[in-house]
């Protein structure tokens, strides 16, 4: 006999799909305010907040992926076609992708940075340069160029994403918004 | 798998994320402050100076002596150069002979935080690898007023010299001296602070005081 499949996201792989979800929102918002800012110790401050957040953004997402492989999510609904079968795992793997890589970028533009300025976790807990990084304005400006890419990738993602999300439960009707929101109740049919 | 592994696994890596953070935490060591200049710290800044004789020549007392600067990043902050000696030749009464030399150890700075005095170091900063010292030198000594002196002599920082005053107020009491005084400069005189961060005032100011308190004997 098969194994049913899964209602929902198990408990933890929806705290924390959400909790990463409000800390990316804030970070992309946060990043963008950061950068327009005059420099001032208040901009200074925001940096260092961003970096922090960043940090714990990669750690979430770093477990997400290691807990993502101890479950079977929800099965799709049946009657998904197969290009939105594909649309939906190429943007749940980018969204990996994005989670681990653009904090990574961060890290490394920082640790290229030609301004040492250690960073230390909610002021407190210190975080080595990325090992292998060369300092140099050059190396530092790609590197930021590659994070900001990577955050502008993510605003298009999440809007594809969050789309994508309303347009089954609104649209298509089906279970896909409720795996991650038990508590919603299906639209019925039409 | 069972809840009771899932949990397991989540605890476990957490665990070991924490982990990794403290083992970070320990081995970024802080770079060292500045320490108390020794007597062969003293002797080696001597060897930068010139030798000066006469029975109008004062030693610095480097114990009770200070060298401090102020300057602006994120907010006003004073920094103090702790190893730094003087050559000085001065009697009141015969400026036309008097010399002000002074050398300084710019390794031994301390400023604000472990970060700055990090990035003072650097070869956008004092690049103290190829540039260790700072110089001041002047053989024009001016009185301005009674008790109050004008040095005009040329500073030595990464290897340009600009022309400086040091204006000073000196007492003399039989063989101690008291002379303290201050100059202002813009950083960029002397190439401190190079590259795109730091060549606009966004982040750290240009103007930069520096302080000098000098107790001597004779």
């Amino acid at each position: 006999m098969a194994a049913p499949t899964a209602e929902h996201y198990n408990r933890v792989a929806r705290w924390l799909h959400w909790s990463l979800a409000f800390l990316i929102i804030g970070q992309l918002i946060g990043g963008k305010i950061m950068m327009a800012l005059d420099p001032a110790p208040l901009k200074f401050e925001i940096f260092q907040l961003h970096k922090s957040f960043g940090f714990v953004i990669l750690g979430l997402s770093l477990l997400r992926l290691l807990w993502r492989m101890t479950y079977k999510p929800p099965a799709l609904p049946s009657t998904m076609k197969p290009y939105e079968r594909f649309a939906a795992k190429f943007s749940h793997v980018s969204f990996y992708v994005l989670m681990i890589g653009t904090p990574l970028a961060g890290w490394a533009l920082v640790s290229a940075s030609t301004a040492r300025i250690t960073t230390k976790i909610f002021k407190s807990l210190r975080v080595p340069d990325l090992p292998g990084i060369e300092r140099g304005e050059a190396a530092a400006k790609f590197l930021a160029n590659v994070h900001e890419y990577m955050a502008f990738g993510f605003i298009l993602l999440l809007i594809l994403h969050i789309s994508a999300a309303l347009k089954h439960h609104f649209i298509d009707r089906d279970r896909v918004l409720i795996h991650m929101l038990p508590w919603l109740k299906q639209k019925q049919p039409k | 798998m069972t809840r009771i592994s899932r949990l397991s696994i989540a605890a476990l890596s957490l665990a070991a994320l924490a982990l990794s953070a403290c083992g970070a935490n320990e081995s970024a060591a802080a770079p060292t402050t500045a320490e108390v200049p020794s007597a062969g710290d003293m002797a080696k800044l001597n060897t930068q100076l010139p030798v000066l004789t006469g029975a109008d020549v004062w030693t610095m007392d480097a114990q009770n002596s200070t060298l401090t600067f102020d300057a602006y990043f994120n907010g006003d902050f004073t920094g103090e150069f702790t190893r730094f000696q003087t050559a000085i030749k001065l009697d009141p009464d015969a400026l036309a002979t008097a010399e002000i030399h002074a050398v300084i150890d710019l390794t031994s700075v301390a400023a604000k935080d472990d970060d700055v005095r990090a990035n003072l170091l650097t070869k956008d900063w004092f690049h103290t690898a190829l540039h260790p010292y700072a110089v001041f030198s002047s053989k024009m000594v001016r009185r301005e007023d009674s008790g109050t002196y004008v040095a005009a002599g040329d500073l030595t920082i990464k290897g340009g010299s600009k022309p400086v005053d040091l204006a000073f107020a000196l007492t003399i009491d039989g063989d101690t001296a008291h002379a303290k005084g201050s100059t202002s400069f813009s950083r960029m005189n002397f190439n401190v602070g190079e590259g795109a961060d730091f060549a606009s005032e966004d982040w750290v100011k240009f103007g930069v005081n520096v302080n000098v308190d000098i107790m001597a004997e004779k």
